[in-house]
């Protein structure tokens, strides 16, 4: 699904924060992504979405060579991605329904069928009664479960997720990695960025960890979720 | 059911790109209201032109004057007047007269002031000719020459070269008008490209999501065009209720004057159309320049 051939990336002229990385993420699984703090998980996973191309190396995505592609070839690319970005990046002045609506709308899907759609979602996320509310006016945790219902509306293929449990106590931070456990059973392959040693034991996902930018990958220690 | 139609009514004002907060939206309404004012203005200037133009070219194409030269010591014999109105007329299509002392008076009048005594002043013999439209036969030499061959010294008067002098002149201050009209359409595209290009980059941050969600630069595009669009036609449609009260006021002003001076302006249903659109129009424009304005500079972005 996700093969890295030896990639590499540095910002501008900055030193090179990510070098030689080798890997594969097979279709349906699901990895944490750790490191220390500036080990460079978030620049990896703008990699993975697609919002940075590598300074070296080749990336494949969903059999294709992420190299060729040009503005109109990527965007197919972007849809089946889902993102939970690390500061949320929620557009404040429309209301938690219109946010998540966004990623429908951008694909040109029916008012009336996608209606639905997103009050279930919101429903299923314990925001239905916030179908209104601005952002603003959330708290952490329900801005970052607006954040997820937006990357999980259109059914993505990858879902990518940073710190997603950054501003959550851990009762919350369980559930939440519970829906993404229910997502993935559904077939969506998950990379979770997390400092949360915690969360990264109970749940017992394989990890790629990133240290001098490097990635190496701890097998899981998979219990029965 | 009610919950419905709310919704639709709410939809079109909604925009995935905060774009209705401050950020030059009123330099947009206003700019495109002054320019609309002055471009109605201006139209109905060139619309009073052209109907003025068609005045005069009725009034003046077609008609004639031949004019005998006052000359003390040999002066025309009224007789010999007589002959060459006779023969004129005998031409198809020709009706000539002599003009009155009346007549001259009226014309000379507005130079002279109505009390001159006109019989005492050295004035030439006039005669006036019309020929109607669609008549080819009597040409302008033809009248002259059988003029001439009644009264040597007659001289033929077409006002042909005057009237395509006043043409020309029309003709050429349409065109500065014109121009004038394209010149401010263009200072509106020009201030909505730049405003939209400013809009762009103080929204960078949404822009750049709305793309890693997949949106397409269309998309992003058609965000401020309808924007764009919505904040010109509210200026230009200020603009155009301006310049209505402007002419209504000129139209106050006009009705001491009476209309000798000034032709009145009477715009036809179709010139009322055009101006009724202008705000159509600069909402067009307006939504033609942010489309373009924003997908070149999203073309840039890598
Ligand atoms: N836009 C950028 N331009 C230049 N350097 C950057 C940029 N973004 C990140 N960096 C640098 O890249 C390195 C990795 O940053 P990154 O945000 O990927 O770390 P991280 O692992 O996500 O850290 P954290 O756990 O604190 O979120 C850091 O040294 C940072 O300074
Ligand atoms: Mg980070």
């Amino acid at each position: 699904m996700i093969q890295f051939e030896k990639v590499a990336l540095r910002y501008e002229t900055g030193p090179e924060i990510l070098h030689d990385l080798n890997f594969t993420l097979e279709p349906g699984s699901f990895h944490f992504l750790t490191g220390p703090s500036g080990a460079g998980k978030s620049t990896m996973l703008k990699l993975l979405y697609l919002g940075l191309r590598p300074t070296g190396g080749k990336i494949m995505m969903f059999g294709q060579d992420l190299h060729g592609l040009t503005r109109e070839t990527i965007l197919p690319l972007r849809r089946q991605i889902g993102v939970v970005f690390q500061d949320f990046r929620l557009l404040d002045h429309l209301s938690v329904f219109d946010n998540v609506a966004l990623p429908l709308r951008i694909v040109g899907r029916e008012e009336k069928e996608l209606k639905s759609n997103v009050n279930e979602l919101l429903k299923w996320v314990g925001l239905g009664d916030h179908v209104k509310s601005r952002p603003p006016t959330l708290s952490g945790g329900q801005k970052q479960r607006v954040a997820i219902a937006r990357a999980i509306i259109s059914r993505p293929r990858l879902l990518l997720a940073d710190e997603p449990t950054g501003n959550l106590d851990d009762a919350i931070g369980m559930r939440l990695l519970h829906l993404f456990d229910e997502l993935n059973r559904m077939g969506t392959t998950i990379v979770v960025a997390t400092h949360n040693e915690g969360l990264v034991q109970e749940f017992g996902h394989p990890q790629l960890h990133l240290g001098q930018g490097s990635v190496s990958v701890i097998a899981g220690s998979k219990k029965a979720a | 059911m009610t919950k419905a139609k709310n919704n639709k009514k709410r939809a079109p004002k909604r925009y995935d790109l905060p774009l209705h907060r401050g950020s030059g939206g009123h330099l947009v309404s206003w700019t495109i209201g002054v320019m609309s004012y002055l471009t109605v203005l201006v139209m109905v200037l060139v619309f009073a032109l052209t109907s003025a133009q068609s005045v005069w070219q009725a009034g003046l194409s077609g008609r004639m004057t031949i004019e005998i030269p006052y000359n003390k010591s040999n002066m025309v014999s009224a007789d010999k007047q007589n002959d060459l109105v006779r023969e004129l007329n005998k031409l198809s299509g020709v009706s000539a007269r002599i003009l009155s002392l009346e007549d001259i008076g009226a014309l000379v009048g507005p130079w002279l002031g109505t009390g001159a005594a006109l019989a005492e002043l050295p004035l030439p013999v006039m005669i006036d000719i019309t020929r109607a439209d669609n008549n080819r036969a009597a040409t302008p030499a033809l009248i002259g020459e059988t003029a001439k061959k009644t009264i040597p010294t007659a001289v033929l008067d077409t006002h042909e070269e005057w009237l395509a002098d006043l043409m020309q002149l029309a003709k050429a201050c349409r065109m500065v008008l014109i121009a004038i009209s394209l010149i401010l359409g263009f200072t509106a595209a020009l201030t909505v490209a730049a405003t939209s290009r400013t809009r762009l980059a103080l929204h960078k941050e949404e822009v750049d999501l709305l793309h890693l969600i997949g949106a397409t630069d269309s998309y992003i595009a058609t965000q401020f065009q309808r924007q764009a669009f919505r904040l010109a036609i509210e200026g230009a449609a200020g603009g155009l209720f301006a310049a209505l009260l402007t002419m209504a006021g000129i139209g106050m002003a006009k009705q001491g004057l009476g209309d000798t001076l000034l032709p009145g302006i009477h715009l036809s249903p179709l010139q009322w159309l055009w101006l009724v659109l202008t705000p159509l129009i600069a909402g067009v424009i307006a939504m033609v320049a942010s489309r373009f304005t924003v997908l070149y500079a999203l073309r840039k972005v890598p």
